[in-house]
């Protein structure tokens, strides 16, 4: 833990740890499809694909699958797909650490964040993963101002109706409207924090809602899914 | 004194002045609209983000834009600032993106709402509003509430902008009345519905910008821009008495506070807002309760501004113009 060699070796010496601005060392809590997930405390700077794969931290994805996507730091900081979290759109190694993650901004990048690192296998719904965390923000809202009070309802519906086989090509181009007219318009972070992942996933993901609108019936699986949230396996 | 520019008007503000203060000085269109913001109310606005605008210049010292709209009701001026309102267009965009929030779970039962002709929100939906929802789900509803035998809640119609709640903690002496839940369930409620037991509990009706708290007395019984306002007083130890009378014919149907441009209540020749209380509003129903003092001309926004009395006054004034202001009448 970061307190002993700061104690120990002063924090001069603990900040010559990390690279850039982000000095010193980080705890992780990695879940999601990892072999080993668990809280990992990292010096800043390791790279991504070190983290991921590595045995001496989360090992690789369960089952040997192929990644499909992380989360790099908390639910709220925008997913990113495999190609872009191993590298930088430039093609450089992504590294845990502020900058190198927020390298490209938003349209490429994403954040370090909380450190809450979510790792998607490639059988993961980006659709249904962004559901649970919209229904989250949904249900976190205080509902103090008007734009995450009404807004992060109307997604979480529009999500809702875009796995319940009812959704239209209109209604993804509306969630992007929608959060966008959230965004940077509320009293705190927390209406941000409902929009990026909303961003973010159709930005990367939109053929994935599309295939939901296109071909409900394909998706329509996973029945304890389904009745866990409410909506009818059979297409009505 | 420190100086702001807001939509190319420069003016000189005392320091802490807001930005939507030191709009409404240069008024019209820079002042930004405001559903919540009451400055009669103490820790008002910053919660419907109606009234958000676009800084372009922080101050003389930081001239660096703020990187998000800000809530131009919460937001202080420095020296050398410059704000844009009406003319960004992206910052109008975002407002319009607020005012279909207020809007995606609103009834819009306009035609059987009390408060239609006098709502901020309609004003504010013709304004911005798109002229169809984009939200195709079920509305939230709440059952209607009697708060004691004046007031009616019709939560469903409510934007939750707090300003009954600031009127139930400042001006009411005990506060019974507050905000339930959280998020989009969230409702305005006196606990356990008990009445607002207050002699200015009324007050609340005036200060809420939407039909969401009417007065019973006067419900259903006319719209608003078939009567005739006219300020009255009266001799009132509770309060300053000062009053708009709502009139048909010789009947007084509503008694409600004199309201400014900006729809807040006015103050009082002391300086203090000229609340009512409950006596004045709900019992003084009579004409020869109260001194008529004339005709009021309510201005900006309200269809009441468009009716018939105001005509009459300017038939007065216009009378070599017969033919144009006969036509007008016609209309
Ligand atoms: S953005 Fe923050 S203040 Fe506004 S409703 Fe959401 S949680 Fe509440
Ligand atoms: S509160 Fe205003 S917008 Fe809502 S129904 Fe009444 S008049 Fe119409
Ligand atoms: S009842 Fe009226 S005044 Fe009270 S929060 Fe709702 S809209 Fe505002
Ligand atoms: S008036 Fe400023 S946020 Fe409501």
């Amino acid at each position: 833990m970061a307190v002993v060699p700061i104690i120990r070796d002063g924090g001069d010496e603990y900040a010559k740890i990390g690279i850039g601005k982000s000095t010193g060392t980080k705890l992780i809590s990695a879940c999601g499809h990892l072999k080993k997930p668990g809280v990992y405390e990292i010096e800043l700077g390791l790279p991504v694909e070190e983290f991921i794969y590595s045995n001496e931290y989360c090992g690789g994805i369960r089952n040997d699958k192929k990644l499909k996507a992380v989360v790099a730091g908390g639910s709220s900081v925008p997913i990113l797909p495999a190609e872009l979290i191993l590298k930088t759109a430039n093609g450089e190694p992504r590294l845990m650490s502020y900058e190198s993650l927020a390298d490209g901004g938003f349209a490429t990048g994403t954040m370090l964040g909380s450190g809450g690192f979510i790792a998607m296998d490639e059988d993961t719904s980006v659709v249904k993963n962004l559901y649970t965390f919209t229904r989250f923000y949904h249900h976190e809202s205080c509902g103090q101002c008007s734009p995450c009070r009404e807004g992060t309802g109307w997604m979480e519906k529009l999500l809702h109706k875009i796995l319940d086989g009812h959704g239209t090509i209109a209604d993804v181009d509306l969630l992007w409207e929608i959060q966008s007219k959230i965004e940077g318009k509320t009293i705190c972070p927390l209406g941000d924090a409902a929009a990026w992942p909303v961003a973010s996933a159709i930005r990367h993901f939109r053929s994935e809602f599309e295939e939901y609108v296109r071909n409900p019936q394909n998706i329509r699986k996973d029945h304890h899914y389904y009745r866990v949230n409410n909506i009818n396996p059979e297409l009505v | 004194m420190p100086k702001v520019t807001i939509d190319g008007h420069t003016i000189e503000v005392a320091e802490g002045t807001t930005i939507l203060e030191a709009a409404r000085m240069i008024g019209g269109e820079v002042a930004p609209p405001a559903m919540c913001f009451y400055s009669k109310l103490k820790t008002s606005g910053g919660y419907c983000r109606t009234c958000i605008v676009k800084v372009t210049k922080g101050s003389e010292k930081d001239p660096r834009p703020m990187p998000k709209p800000v809530a131009s009701c919460r937001t202080p001026i420095m020296d050398g600032m410059e704000v844009q309102n009406k003319t960004a267009p992206d910052l109008v965009d975002a407002r319009a993106g607020v005012v279909e929030f207020l809007l995606i779970n609103h009834p819009l039962d306009c035609p059987i709402c009390d408060q239609a002709g006098e709502c901020h929100l309609q004003d504010l939906s013709y304004e911005h509003g798109l002229s169809k929802s984009r939200y195709d789900f079920k509305r939230r509803e709440f059952e209607k509430i009697d708060i004691g035998p004046n007031i009616k809640l019709h939560m469903t119609r409510c934007i939750l902008c707090y300003r009954c709640v600031k009127v139930a903690d400042q001006v009411c002496d005990s506060r019974v009345h507050g905000v339930l839940n959280r998020g989009d369930v969230s409702e305005i409620s006196t606990h356990i519905e008990a009445a607002l037991d207050s002699d200015f509990s009324g007050n609340v009706i005036d200060v809420c910008p939407v039909g969401a708290l009417t007065d019973r007395t006067f419900r259903f019984k006319s719209r608003v821009w078939f009567t005739k306002p006219v300020d009255a007083h009266r001799d009132c130890k509770k309060c300053c008495g000062r009053s708009v009378l709502y009139m048909s014919g010789e009947e007084v149907l509503r008694v409600s506070v004199r309201k400014d441009t900006w729809g807040e209540v006015e103050n009082t020749s002391e300086g203090k807002p000229g609340w009512l209380c409950n006596e004045c509003r709900f019992e003084k129903k009579s004409k020869s309760d109260w001194t008529i003092e004339g005709v009021r001309n309510i201005d900006r926004h309200s269809v009441i501004s468009q009716n018939k009395y105001l005509e009459q006054k300017n038939r007065k004034i216009d009378v070599s113009n017969q033919k144009l202001i006969g036509e007008k009448a016609h209309n």
